[in-house]
């Protein structure tokens, strides 16, 4: 601030001398060469000169140190992104270059996942089919042993049915009898024993 | 108290009275007899339990019956309790634990025969004879029932103990082992 305050005073200072000087010559009459007045002037110029670079070095020195680094890194940034392109480039250039044998190997890849993958589906297929047949084979034999027990459940009882009825159609006295003999024979031989 | 444990109490303290007096076959017998007269009479059984005629009343006609029955004084003197004590209608229940401890101090079983036809006689006393050597009882009471549905053959009961000679768990066993597979190979 201060130093702004001195360098706008003297600027005031060294454009006002040269009019006071001419103010000052024109009531004298036809002008001519003044060199105490060109002396004062280049003296003012001087002192102008010296103020402005007393007042503007450090700012500018600052100014272009910064815009030196800065210009020095955007080189830098420069070089390395010009590096990594040619890099990128160069590797462009070498898969471009091997861009037949990748095509091959990728399409071998492709070709054996997908044998791989058709060998798993059959796998998992032929499997399901198995357990399939399996099932189908349990539930079938499952079935049939219980139609065959129905079956023969139902004949069974047919047959103790109609052995019953003829039992009780045809059981006559001599029979009852029989029984009646047999039944106390076996009483009888529980109780000896 | 259940009926079955008040009829149990009731045919002890008989049971022992009537053993210590010397009158216990008389009582048997006198509650025996009553017994069938009150199944052969309805009538009468249904006015002894009904609680619309008096206890003099029923005490009234209850000695006229066992006055007719000839019945022992302590067997008066037992019923007559149970008609003061409104007991009469558990006269049945009394009765059956009364015989089973007659039985159980006379050293005799009941055996209930149950055959297709009536048995005769001497079939009769023959597995009398010889179901009291499998009980080794003092003696076998026999009672008879006939049921047709056995077809064929005889049943006898003896507490837990059965003797099926019948034709109709003949069959019943043939289907049993039919079914399970015993008689006849699978296929």
């Amino acid at each position: 601030m201060r130093r702004f305050l001195i360098i706008t005073l003297t600027t005031t200072l060294a454009l006002s001398l040269p009019a006071l000087a001419l103010a000052a010559g024109g009531a004298n009459g036809p002008a001519k060469a003044d060199y105490p007045g060109l002396l004062r002037h280049g003296i003012n110029l001087l002192i102008l000169i010296g103020v402005l670079y007393w007042a503007l070095k450090g700012p500018l020195s600052d100014f272009l140190v910064f815009r030196s680094t800065e210009v020095r890194d955007q080189l830098n940034a420069s070089l390395k992104a010009k590096e990594a392109a040619e890099a990128k480039y160069a590797e462009l250039n070498a898969r471009l270059e091997n861009f037949e044998t990748e095509i091959t190997t990728l399409r071998n890849r492709v070709r054996a996942d997908s044998e791989n993958e058709r060998s798993t589906l059959l796998s998992n297929a032929e499997r399901a089919a198995a357990s399939f047949e399996e099932t189908a084979h349990r539930t079938v034999s499952e079935e049939l042993r219980r139609a065959r027990a129905e079956l023969k459940a139902e004949a069974v009882e047919l047959s103790v049915q109609i052995a019953e009825e003829l039992l009780t159609q045809n059981i006559n006295d001599d029979d009852q009898a029989r029984l009646t003999g047999d039944y106390l024979n076996r009483v009888g031989e529980t109780a000896r024993s | 108290m259940s009926m079955h444990a008040v009829a149990r109490r009731y045919a002890t303290a008989l049971v022992e009275l009537t053993s210590e007096a010397g009158s216990l076959e008389s009582v048997e017998k006198d509650l025996g007899t009553l017994a069938r007269v009150l199944e052969t009479t309805p009538e009468l059984k249904s006015a002894l339990n009904n609680p619309a005629f008096k206890v003099q009343e029923r005490k009234a006609v209850l000695d006229q019956v066992l006055g007719k029955l000839g019945a022992h004084q302590h067997t008066r003197n037992f019923v007559f309790v149970l008609n003061d004590r409104n007991r009469l209608v558990a006269f049945d229940a009394i009765l059956e634990a009364f015989s089973a401890q007659y039985d159980d101090r006379m050293g005799r079983v009941r055996a209930q025969i149950t055959s297709a036809k009536p048995l005769d006689d001497a079939s009769v006393e023959t597995l009398r004879k010889h179901l009291q050597t499998i009980t080794k009882a003092k003696s076998v009471v026999v009672g008879q029932t006939v049921d047709p549905n056995l077809i064929g053959g005889i049943v006898t009961r003896i507490g837990d103990l059965v003797l099926d000679g019948s034709v109709r768990t003949q069959l019943k066993l043939l289907r049993e082992r039919l079914t399970a597979g015993d008689a006849v190979g699978e296929a």
